[in-house]
C-alpha cells in the first residue's frame, strides 16, 4: 500500500491489525490519547505507550445532525470501552439511527479512508463498526 | 478559612520570551504553572482557585484546557480578560478568593502567544506542501477530527508563534486563627 499516514498519532496502522495507543501514567494507570504535559489525576509526568484493545462496547452515543462542511450527517458520536478505556469515536458501518445503534452493543475498530493528498497519502481515519 | 488581609505569594515562575514554535499556549501555561507550584512546595492537590488570562482566544477556556493537562482536581476555573491587565487581573482575581478565606492556596497564570496582534499580523510564512497531509496539534492530526472522531466543543486554533510567555504565581493566606498559631515569611526571590 503506497504511502498511508493515520489521521491521529493514536491510530497505529500495523498491517493488517490496526489498533489504537495511549499514554498511560506511570504512576498510576491514567490513560490519554493526547500529547501529555502531565498527568491529569496524580500529577506525575512519566508516561509509557500502551496498545489499546480493539474491541469494545457502546457506553454512549448521540446522533450528530449538524456538523463542518464535509462532514456527512448524520452520524454516530459515541463513547466505546474498550477494556476500561473510554474511547471517543464515531460508529461506522452501521445505519446512523435509533433503530441500529444502543447502548451496550459490542463494536469492534475498523478503519476507512479520509483521502489522498496531492504526493498519494492516504490518510486513513478509524471508527467503530458492530460486531456480528 | 477565614478573611485574612495576609495574603502571601508562595512561588512564582515565568518562562522565557521566544517564538517558542514548537509549544502551543497549554505548554507554555503548564511550564509556568508546574514551575510555580514546585518554587511553592505545592502541587495542583492543594490548589483551591485557578485564574487563566488569556485574551488572543479568550474564549477558549485555557485554565480548564491547562487543568486536564496538569491536574484536573475539581476547583473552580476563572478565565480572565481584560486588555492589557488580563494578568494582573488574573492575579486579583486569585488574591481576593485568598483574601475572603475561600481557599487556602489560588494558582495564576497568565499565557499569551502574540502571532497576528496588531502590527506582528502583516507577512507570514508561505506554507510549504499546504495540499499533503501533515501532522499537527496535540493529536497528531492531519485533517480536522471533530465530525470524524466524535465531537468535540471546537477549541480556538493556536496561532503560529511570534512571541510568547507565560507568568504563574501561587498566593496563599496565612492563617490567624487561635488553632494554628503559624506564621508564613515571604522569601524574596
Amino acid at each position: 500500500m503506497a504511502g498511508q499516514i493515520p489521521l491521529v498519532d493514536y491510530l497505529v496502522l500495523d498491517g493488517d491489525e490496526p489498533h489504537l495507543v495511549a499514554q498511560e501514567c506511570t504512576n498510576c494507570g491514567a490513560r490519554f490519547f493526547d500529547r501529555r504535559n502531565a498527568c491529569a489525576n496524580c500529577f506525575a509526568t512519566d508516561f509509557k505507550t500502551v496498545p489499546i484493545a480493539t474491541e469494545g462496547t457502546v457506553r454512549a452515543f448521540t446522533i450528530v445532525a449538524f456538523a463542518a462542511p464535509g462532514i456527512p450527517t448524520p452520524f454516530v458520536a459515541a463513547v466505546v470501552d474498550c477494556g476500561g478505556t473510554q474511547v471517543r469515536a464515531n460508529l461506522v458501518n452501521v445505519e446512523p439511527d435509533a433503530e441500529h445503534v444502543h447502548d451496550g452493543m459490542k463494536v469492534r475498530l475498523a478503519t476507512q479512508s479520509i483521502g489522498t493528498d496531492s504526493e498519494g497519502t492516504e490518510a486513513i481515519g478509524f471508527g467503530f463498526e458492530p460486531v456480528g | 478559612m477565614s478573611a485574612s488581609d495576609e495574603v502571601w505569594i508562595l512561588g512564582i515562575q515565568m518562562t522565557k520570551f521566544g517564538k517558542h514554535p514548537d509549544l502551543d499556549t497549554v505548554d507554555l501555561a503548564a511550564r509556568a504553572t508546574t514551575g510555580a507550584l514546585s518554587d511553592a512546595g505545592v502541587t495542583m492537590a492543594d490548589i483551591g482557585v485557578l485564574t487563566a488570562g488569556n485574551l488572543m482566544n479568550a474564549s477558549a477556556s485555557i485554565g480548564q484546557q491547562l487543568q486536564k493537562q496538569i491536574g484536573q482536581t475539581g476547583i473552580p476555573v476563572y478565565n480572565v480578560a481584560n486588555a492589557c491587565a488580563t494578568g494582573a487581573t488574573a492575579l486579583r482575581t486569585a488574591i481576593m478568593a485568598v483574601k475572603a478565606g475561600e481557599v487556602d492556596y489560588g494558582l495564576a497564570v497568565g499565557v499569551e502567544k502574540l502571532s497576528g496582534a496588531g502590527l506582528l499580523g502583516g507577512g507570514g510564512t508561505k506554507k510549504k506542501d499546504a495540499d499533503t497531509w501533515t501532522p499537527a496539534g496535540r493529536y497528531g492530526a492531519v485533517a480536522p477530527i471533530d465530525g470524524r472522531i466524535g465531537t468535540e466543543t471546537c477549541p480556538a486554533s493556536l496561532p503560529r508563534s511570534a512571541r510568547s510567555m507565560a507568568t504563574s504565581t501561587v498566593a496563599r493566606a496565612s492563617s490567624c486563627s487561635p488553632r494554628s498559631a503559624k506564621k508564613t515569611t515571604l522569601i524574596p526571590p
